[in-house]
């Protein structure tokens, strides 16, 4: 790219000894450091940098800040890309790489450029009424038409490769959060860290100073910089104080929790260095909150506004006090206020040529005469009304103009290749919003100002509240910082600074602009943009006002009016105040639409941190893990444990690894990890009352060494756990839950005992980790157990089945259970969890066959033994499941009174019953629906479904547990279940106990 | 055939004419000592030696200062903080419930032999946790990329103890140093233990960090 | 993400906490005595207040206890802290 020659003053906030080379749509630029990307642009010229989301016309860049419609940019490639980001907040690097977004093929040759021309068959709701609505144009051609139609809509891209970067997420608290550091915000973090506070002052651009940072303000007598340098300075010495530059407060949340995005590693260009994050997310909690955020500037609407070359005029400001960059030679400003003037003094001063359009009657007279001193044309009652160019501003007009925006006179024809229009300034006041503070209009500053902060800790000083005077913004920011801090808590006697700004003598308050109706002859007409990144223009809002979508709700939604990346920051005041005028409101009456978080967009990296890969959620070991990955266990996750669901040898297949182990158990002996089992201690007098009432079975009777099973049942009757309880001495009990409910059954102990009989003497204490728990199964598991090292009479009369027994085993002191769910002679050996793994190995070496969870399955279905959550969903009864024995009448319990509802009483409810294909190398798909006719009609009578469903190698045959309607008495029955592919198989309804009906085997 | 590695879990001794073996411990925290990042010294992570840890239910203060004064000398606190000597350290946790780490399993054994199941409910949990504990410049820093409450050396100043989540995990904190950045006890249940050392690792890298590995017991 | 005044620990963020839904329903004495309408009330239906409404929570990453709170559920203010019987907080 040719040379920069719109860098025509030095600027404050670049270092030319620092050249940097970019890309920009592949050519190549020099920049700056301390540039943005948006500062180096037009540096080479207000050319375009993107293209209008709906007509595709060429756009410029058009503001110096996060309100940025037009230059959105896709920055990098592949996995590091970021799309839509704004070229106004990127802070160039060297070889930084840079595209436009939504300009196909190219940005100079944009094929949907169609558009524009064919504009008049593209009014606002032109896509719901062609494609989406009822009559001709049905839901066919939106079908037909989506993919294009979204591709030319589109925004940026997504990235193609998985993310390189690494994000941080950052918790901190303070007494007084400061959102902007501009000098309210400044005046109010240096009077918070004087009041003894806690401080963390936060802003989105790379040096401090916002506003300060533009031109030549002086406070103080003395440049604005030099107090903002001291200020920093101040704050950096305090002990308790946080300054984040860089760092965009995207949202505010309940109790004054706020989220902040720093940008960390990649300022200087990816890879960002060492190991630092990329950006980094801020979860700040803060005491009080003084919101300092200042306030965007708005234009004023005229045709052809959206010519690369018009841009707001505090942009060309900063533009050239910042960066010492004026992208043009002869420069028309438009003003409604006052601000425009130091913009066309400094400009002027420069050696441009400035002519200023201020459309006020009497604008101050010392402002008029200064500026004229320094050669400023100043045309005094006029507009702009109309720029000339498409790719580039190439003159311009200018009108007398009424109150009311309407034009009185011929255009007047100007010579200009840069415009900026200043039509007043809205307050940043969207992170009020995000706290429900509604915003309410102030008519002397024509703005919307936060309201009714206070209650919700809030402080608003400066810009954010409407005043516009440097001496206005350091005074309430002082203010502010003071009764934040007194609110947080913190008084003390501080003495108040003087800090003087350099403003007007005789302001005058701005005229109330919205768009100028060019409607005189000889007049250059045009499409006037509202929105410039959702494309609506004037003429759009008075369709939707035509069309009587009349609220602000229904004007966004209807024009898209305000949606987008930048939400409609500089858009929508002037597009609800046009609807206004059509509808005879004024702003106040219209409101404005709701602002939610984030304020800028956040990348999902940001969000995600480092809860990713091996780190994505926590995972829970048992103390025999590591046996289990150096033994070719494959794993489940029950909750967030890691379950070995079976020992694959090499070679072997899963299925040939389940049937090993399910027939190692059957014929010989296996051991199973159980320590994921949950286990509650539980110690007091009144532990059989908890008992009585939490399971469905009673506990009057049971002996001390001795176990039961129990059902769990919400009051609704249905069941949501099951598990073994033994008594271990008088008043002390251990309970037993599935892996899955442990935290979640002692917590149901607890919510009953504290909230409900807080006089039970209970304590329930959680042992599920303090415990390795192993469990020795099959007919030869007493073998195996009497040659361990122990003290405990392992023989069926002394240690018979249900009963539990203390001891030493291998020098450790255990807990050994004698329950079984695998339906065979089994022990549940507990041990401090530190000897987990010692035992486990013993068990080994003496040739114990270790077997997962799917072999658990298999021998505890063959058993029909229920496992709660798979048999069970919530819906389901003791009696459901044939387990009526376990539910006394003689007491009252959990969920008891529910079995006497009309529905839960039904006798033709959903029964367990088991089922074996007719087919017997058939596995019934597990969550198959069950029908009687495979062939009747869609939608079919669905009678249940299958629970679960495994091979059984004891049968030879695939079988199944299910849900039938009216199971049982269905016995016999032939029902056939569906799978997901169609097929249907044919299956007979039998009883749920397939193996050893007679329970000899466990009991032996 | 044993494989080598499997001595690491248990050895076998010979006595009164049979072969009797006895089980030794294995910790979920074993590894060499290493440093590595800028600056080691910025975050040290160390794991403690096996706990004595005991669990303490009950509703009567006296009741449990009765309990506890002869054999360790201490008493209750309020909740949310620690009373230390060179016996134990108590923790009160809420307002029924303490934990007691023992500097002695022999002290640990006679409270749970002492104790009755009624007034005062003792529950051994030694082996349900595992203790690391955390110190360095920046060790303030690396805890509050987990921790959401307030760990600034005001708001939680030496033996404070919260019982809070670290990112997903729910730990018990306190405050054991107050010099440098601080120096934090973290004991979390044995089965997250690996994934919190791990997830602070990642969290220390961006300074540095030393590991330390655990005494033997 | 709301700061809750537990009664025993101090505020704490939301995420230590889980939400007991409405306060004060009281389990039945005699259930077997009750119309299933009535049993009904008490095991399915809550009220659905809009504005100031007394819930449960339970502070299950801290000290394990459940208290009630009033929160605005409009709003979202809270305050009004209660605790169940059995165990008081203390002022030490």
């Amino acid at each position: 790219m040719d040379g920069a020659t719109y860098r025509v003053l030095d600027g404050c906030r670049i270092n030319k000894d620092k050249p940097l080379d970019f890309w920009f749509n592949g050519e190549k630029f020099t920049g700056y450091a301390g540039d943005t990307l948006a500062s180096a642009l037009l540096a080479y010229g207000a050319f375009p940098v993107g293209r209008g989301l709906k007509y595709h016309r060429p756009r410029g860049i058009y503001t110096a800040g996060s309100e940025e419609p037009n230059a959105l940019i896709q920055l990098e490639t592949g996995g590091r890309t970021q799309p839509n980001l704004r070229a106004t907040q990127v802070e160039l690097y060297g070889n930084l790489i840079a595209t436009s977004v939504n300009a196909w093929p190219s940005i100079n040759f944009d094929l949907w450029r169609v558009n524009d021309w064919l504009s008049p068959l593209l009014p606002a709701g032109f896509y719901y009424k062609t494609f989406m609505g009822g009559g001709v144009a049905t839901g066919r051609w939106w079908r037909l038409f989506e993919s294009s139609i979204r591709r030319a809509a589109g925004f940026g891209k997504a990235p193609s490769a998985p993310d390189p970067d690494r994000y941080e997420r950052m918790n901190a608290h303070c007494d007084v959060l400061v959102i902007g550091a501009g000098p309210a915000g400044l005046a109010a973090a240096a009077a918070a860290v004087k009041m003894g506070c806690r401080v963390i002052l936060a802003d989105e651009q790379a040096q401090i100073g916002g506003d300060l940072l533009a031109d030549d303000r002086e406070i103080n007598g003395a440049p604005a910089l030099d107090w903002v340098g001291a200020t920093l300075k101040t704050l950096s010495k305090a002990p308790d104080v946080r300054v984040l530059n860089r760092t965009t407060v995207a949202g505010l949340y309940d109790d004054n929790f706020v989220i902040a995005v720093e940008s960390v590693g990649d300022r200087n260009g990816p890879p960002a260095p060492s190991q630092l994050p990329r950006l980094r997310m801020w979860r700040i909690r803060a005491r009080q909150i003084v919101l300092a955020t200042g306030a965007h500037e708005r234009p004023y609407v005229f045709p052809n506004n959206d010519v690369p070359g018009v841009l707001l005029g505090h942009a060309i400001r900063h533009y050239a006090g910042g960066y010492g960059v004026v992208p043009g030679r002869r420069v028309l400003l438009g003003t409604t206020n006052d601000s425009a003037y130091r913009t066309a003094r400094m400009l002027s001063e420069a050696g441009l040529g400035v002519t200023l359009a201020d459309s006020r009657e009497a604008p101050p007279p010392s402002l008029v005469e200064a500026v004229t001193r320094v050669g400023v044309t100043v045309e005094v009652g006029f507009a702009i009304s109309a720029v000339r160019g498409s790719r580039r501003v190439c003159g311009a007009e200018i009108s007398r103009i009424l109150r009311d925006g309407a034009v009185a006179s011929a255009p007047r024809s100007m010579e200009a290749d840069l415009v900026g229009v200043s039509g007043g300034w809205n307050p940043a006041l969207h992170l009020a919003s995000h706290r429900g503070a509604k915003p309410v209009w102030n008519e002397t500053q024509a703005c919307f100002v936060p309201s009714n902060l206070t209650a919700l800790g809030i402080h608003a000083a400066g810009a954010v509240t409407g005043v516009g005077a440097l001496a206005d913004c350091l005074d309430q920011g002082h203010a502010a910082g003071r009764a934040a801090s007194k609110a947080a808590g913190k008084i003390r006697r501080t003495r108040k600074p003087v800090i003087e700004g350099d403003d007007v003598a005789d302001p005058v308050p701005l005229q109330k602009i919205w768009a100028v109706d060019n409607r005189q002859p000889g007049g250059k007409r045009g499409k006037a943009f509202v929105d410039l990144q959702n494309d609506v223009t004037t003429r759009d809002i008075a369709l939707a006002a035509q069309e009587n979508y009349r609220s602000v709700e229904h004007l966004k939604r209807y024009t898209t009016l305000g949606m987008g990346t930048d939400q409609g920051k500089t858009s929508n005041v002037i597009g609800l105040a046009l609807m206004g005028q059509q509808t005879a409101l004024e702003p106040e009456a219209m409101g404005v639409t709701t602002f939610r978080p984030p304020y800028t967009p956040i990348p999902f990296g940001a969000l995600v941190g480092r809860d990713q890969g091996e780190l994505f959620d926590p995972v829970r070991e048992t103390p025999m893990f590591d046996w289990h990955v150096a033994n070719g266990a494959i794993f489940e996750n029950v909750q967030l444990w890691k379950r070995a669901y079976a020992y694959l040898k090499p070679g072997e297949t899963l299925e040939q690894a389940v049937k090993r182990e399910v027939l190692a158990v059957r014929n010989g002996v296996g051991i199973m990890d159980a320590s994921t089992l949950g286990k509650i201690d539980l110690k007091g007098p009144d532990i059989v009352k908890l008992l009585n009432m939490v399971y469905t079975n009673r506990w009057d009777t049971l002996k001390v060494g001795s176990a039961r099973y129990g059902l769990m049942c919400r009051e609704d009757g249905m069941i949501f756990d099951d598990g073994v309880t033994a008594r271990l001495g008088k008043d002390h009990y251990v309970m037993t839950t599935t892996s899955g409910n442990a935290a979640i059954v002692l917590a149901w102990l607890e919510e009953w005992l504290q909230t409900e009989w807080p006089d039970m003497q209970v304590f329930a204490t959680s042992i599920t980790e303090a415990y390795a728990t192993t469990t020795v199964a099959g007919p030869t598991a007493r073998d195996l157990m009497s040659s361990l090292d122990s003290d405990i009479d392992w023989s069926n009369d002394a240690f018979p089945h249900m009963t539990v027994r203390t001891g030493k085993v291998m020098g450790v002191p255990a807990r050994v259970f004698r329950v079984s769910f695998s339906g065979e002679t089994s022990y549940e050996i507990n041990l401090p969890a530190r000897y987990g793994m010692a035992l486990w190995e013993a068990l080994v070496v003496r040739g114990a066959i270790p077997f997962g969870t799917e072999a658990l399955h298999v021998l505890r279905a063959e058993k029909g033994f229920i496992l709660v959550g798979q048999e069970t969903d919530g819906t389901v009864t003791p009696f459901d499941v044939g387990m009526g024995w376990a539910v006394s009448k003689k007491k009252d319990f959990i969920g008891k009174r529910s079995y006497a509802r009309k529905d839960t009483a039904r006798q033709d409810r959903k029964h367990l019953v088991g089922l074996l294909p007719v087919n017997k190398s058939t596995v019934l798909p597990e969550g198959g629906q069950i029908v009687d006719d495979a062939d009747q009609e869609a939608p079919m009578a669905m009678l249940g479904h299958v629970t679960s469903s495994y091979w059984s190698p004891m049968l030879n045959s695939g079988f199944a547990l299910a849900l039938l309607k009216n199971g049982r008495n269905r016995s016999g029955d032939t029902i056939h279940i569906l799978s997901l592919d169609g097929n249907a198989d044919e299956a007979r309804v039998v009883d749920p106990v397939f193996y050893d009906k007679e329970r000899a085997r466990m009991r032996g | 055939m044993k494989p080598e590695w499997l001595t690491r879990y248990f050895t076998t001794r010979k006595g009164r004419g049979c072969v009797a073996e006895i089980l030794t411990p294995s910790h979920p925290l074993s590894f060499p000592s290493r440093e590595s990042g800028p600056d080691a010294a910025c975050v040290i992570l160390s794991v403690e030696p096996p706990l004595a840890l005991l669990d303490l239910r009950c509703r009567d203060k006296a009741a449990l200062n009765a309990f506890l004064n002869e054999p360790t000398g201490l008493g209750s606190s309020t909740v949310a903080a620690r009373k230390t000597n060179p016996k134990a350290s108590l923790s009160r946790l809420g307002p029924d419930w303490w934990q007691l780490r023992c500097h002695s399993r022999a002290l640990a054994d006679h409270l749970l032999d002492k104790a009755d199941d009624t007034l005062v409910a003792v529950t051994d949990i030694s082996d349900a946790y595992v203790a690391i504990c955390l110190s360095g410049s920046r060790v303030r820093d690396v805890l509050a990329k987990a921790a959401t409450i307030d760990l600034h050396r005001e708001a939680f100043p030496v033996d404070s103890v919260a019982r809070t989540l670290l990112g997903r995990v729910t730990v018990i904190v306190t405050c054991t140093k107050a010099d440098s950045g601080g120096a934090f006890d973290i004991v979390v249940s044995r089965s997250n233990a690996r994934f919190l050392w791990n997830w602070l690792i990642d969290a220390a890298r961006e300074y540095g960090y030393t590991l330390k590995s655990a005494p033997e017991a | 993400m709301l700061l809750i005044q537990c009664p025993y620990c101090g505020p704490r963020d939301e995420s230590e906490f889980d939400y007991g839904g409405e306060a004060d329903i009281v389990r039945p004495k005699n259930p077997e005595k009750l119309s299933d309408a009535e049993w009904a009330d008490y095991v399915f239906f809550r009220t659905n207040t809009k504005g100031r409404f007394k819930e449960r929570w339970v502070h299950t990453h801290g000290c394990g206890r459940w208290f009630k709170i009033v929160r605005n559920t409009t709003t979202h203010e809270h305050g009004d802290v209660t605790v169940f019987g059995g165990v008081e907080p203390e002022a030490e």
